[in-house]
């Protein structure tokens, strides 16, 4: 009887222990299980982000590759890359992760998905792009730059300067402070900096050319000599503006009679381009357009400002919500690219002595904006106020600190960000537009 | 029935009772192990599940289906501060299709306070709720035992950010999440260093989470 009972605790502890034990062995399991699925799952994770970032090397080096790699193997598990253009010129990129790990408390093989689209980055992006940067030029506490900012030369800051968009640079930067009279070296980038970025400068006036010959205008002397164009823009109250045009040949001083056109029926997918020659610039413009006018080895391809050259509407206006912030105006439904193939001038007129508007995105190819005959005896000629952004080759002088000339003011035009002027000037490189992981 | 016999019952209760002292003492012992176990694997799992959450979503900031609507991701972090974040992302169609349906979206993280009438009844008095909300709708609570919520950010330059500009951009490029998770209804009484329970405190640090759309275009 004794013996029974010592039988049935021992098979009654036995039992206890075992439940006891198995919920522990249990829970232990489930955590370690908890641990290595999230593991997996970011190993996983790291591994389709690192077929993306494999593929966007490639296009970077070379824009023209497509193609695929299937069950590439990488970091225990494999890749599959798909490389497709799509809508002419846009690049999608999946990358597809497979790992075998645990997920879901069992031992199986999962997929991770990323996805990238790249575009062709224009030029009408940039806020301010200078391709060469002055060796001695330095931006200062007290600068703004607005909107995204490029350099192929090194960024040289004085002080903080603030930059309101994204930084890149080629040549990287150089942050000197606590001199002159301005405070420790701390630019501030506030849409991030990242170098070495290379964005080469280029300009493919083929390109420009062949758009106006096919739904646009393009202006070009029979007897080959190169040719001055005058466009007045102007709004009419209609839809669709006119805009009035004369030319002479270049270097002779009369002007053929001014033509009124619609724009819609000038050019209707509004590129205007002067083959060799200059361009003289002034109005209120209608539409979306790119103008700009080609040179001839080193003459010509001036785009000469006579006057304002604006929106009927401003494209940016005060945020009621950040005083001191701009917001785009939501009404402004106008455009303007101006590509001259040298340099922007402000000619030195009545017009321009009494501050100067312009809304576009004007690319200098073989200069920079300037003002005709600017030297420190000018007079001052009030503010240059730029509504759209600035490309040039290298930055040019526009006023003196004794007030000669202008007071530059640039405010990126946010509508760049994500629609261009017909045509206007493309990088040759990518840049990635969206990422999904 | 003699005094022997006395001696054999009055020593057969002495050990009876000790033994059952010992099974007692032991049964006790089970239960709490067994609830230290489970409430340390309740633990673990509540962190992973948020840890999985923010990944997913902060993973997103300045993504969009539709990628012209979010123009510059660089402006995607709308408020940041030590312990809530509202960024401009595109939450998923469903579980399924984790890709959005193109419309940007606000998505907002913030941590409530131990004081909230909805921690106001749980045993640790330390615990506080993760917010996450979505556009307008009803904010989507948990309480996973979440006692610290802390956010840090940091520049292009790797320095942090102590002082957020007025309005985006902000300039941040990635950020530190530091997140600590105890039990909300542990075994026996409050343990040592301020720690409530028993069970351990689980502690989880990202130090550089990246979103890559906060650095591209």
């Amino acid at each position: 009887m004794g013996g029974k009972a010592i039988l049935l605790v021992v098979i009654a502890f036995s039992l206890m222990f075992s439940v006891v034990n198995f919920n522990s062995s249990n829970t232990t399991t489930r955590a370690v299980e908890n641990l290595s699925e999230y593991y997996s799952r970011t190993n996983l994770q790291n591994i389709a982000a690192s077929g993306a970032n494999m593929a966007a090397n490639i296009i970077f080096k070379d824009p023209t590759w497509t193609g695929s790699f299937t069950k590439l193997p990488f970091q225990g598990g494999y890749i599959d890359i798909n490389v497709t253009k799509f809508a002419v010129d846009k690049i999608k990129i999946t990358s597809t992760g497979y790992l075998t790990g645990i997920y879901d408390s069992e031992i199986k093989e999962d997929t991770s998905l990323v996805k990238i689209i790249l575009e062709p980055s224009s030029f009408s992006k940039f806020g301010y792009y200078t391709n060469k940067w002055p060796s001695g030029g330095y931006l200062v506490t007290g600068d703004t730059v607005d909107g995204p900012f490029h350099t192929q030369g090194k960024l040289l800051t004085l002080g903080s300067p603030v930059f309101m968009g994204k930084v890149t640079t080629k040549g990287g930067i150089s942050s000197i402070g606590n001199v002159y009279g301005y405070g420790p070296a701390d630019p501030e980038f506030l849409g991030g900096y990242e170098s070495p970025v290379d964005v080469p400068f280029t300009l493919n006036t083929t390109k420009i050319k062949d758009a106006g010959n096919y739904d646009g205008k393009v202006f070009q002397d029979a007897g080959g000599n190169a040719l001055d164009v005058r466009l007045v823009f102007s709004d009419d109250g209609s839809s669709i503006g006119t805009v009035e045009y004369s030319t002479r040949v270049t270097g002779t001083s009369t002007w053929s009679t001014p033509v009124t056109a619609k724009l819609d029926t000038l050019a209707p997918n509004g590129v205007i381009w002067n083959t060799k020659g200059n361009l003289y610039l002034s109005g209120t413009v209608n539409g979306k357009y790119t103008v700009g006018t080609g040179k001839s080895s080193s003459s010509y391809g001036y785009v000469y400002l006579e006057d304002d050259i604006v929106y009927r509407d401003s494209p940016l206006i005060s945020d009621p919500a950040n005083p001191g912030y701009t917001i785009t105006n939501p009404d402004c439904a106008d455009m303007l690219g101006v590509v001259a193939e040298k340099q922007v001038v402000v000619k030195d007129n009545t017009a321009n002595r009494n501050n100067i508007n312009i809304h576009a995105s004007l690319f200098n190819y073989d200069g920079g904006i300037t003002v005709e005959g600017i030297s420190p005896s000018k007079p001052n000629m009030g503010t240059m106020k730029i509504l759209g952004g600035l490309i040039e080759n290298e930055a040019q002088t526009t006023g003196y600190t004794n007030g000669a000339g202008y007071r530059q003011v640039i405010k990126f035009d946010k509508r760049f960000e994500t629609t261009t002027p017909p045509y206007f000037p493309a990088t040759e490189t990518y840049e990635i537009v969206s990422w999904f992981e | 029935m003699g005094f022997s016999t006395l001696i054999d019952i009055l020593g057969s209760s002495l050990v009876g009772g000790l033994i059952l002292l010992i099974l007692f003492r032991m049964n006790d012992s089970t239960v709490e192990n067994s609830y230290l176990n489970s409430g340390e694997m309740i633990v673990q799992s509540n962190l992973l599940s948020i840890i999985e959450l923010l990944e997913h979503d902060f993973r997103k900031i300045g993504y969009c289906e539709d990628y012209d609507k979010i123009p510059n991701p660089a402006t995607a972090i709308i408020e940041a501060t030590d312990t809530s974040i509202s960024f401009k992302t595109d939450v998923a169609i469903d579980e399924d299709v984790q890709t959005g349906d193109g419309n940007v979206d606000i998505l907002k993280y913030w941590v409530g306070s131990p004081t909230d009438s909805e921690v106001a009844g749980t045993p640790n008095p330390k615990d506080r709720i993760l917010y996450r909300q979505v556009n307008s709708e009803t904010p989507l609570a948990a309480n996973l035992g979440l006692t610290q919520f802390n956010l840090k950010y940091f520049d292009d330059d790797g320095e942090e950010i102590h002082t957020m500009p007025s309005a985006p951009p902000l300039g941040i490029i990635t950020l530190q999440i530091d997140v600590t998770v105890e039990n909300t209804a542990s075994y026996g009484d409050a343990a040592d260093e301020d720690v409530y329970s028993k069970d351990k405190s689980a502690f989880w640090r990202q130090i550089r989470l990246s979103a890559p759309g906060l650095s591209i275009r």
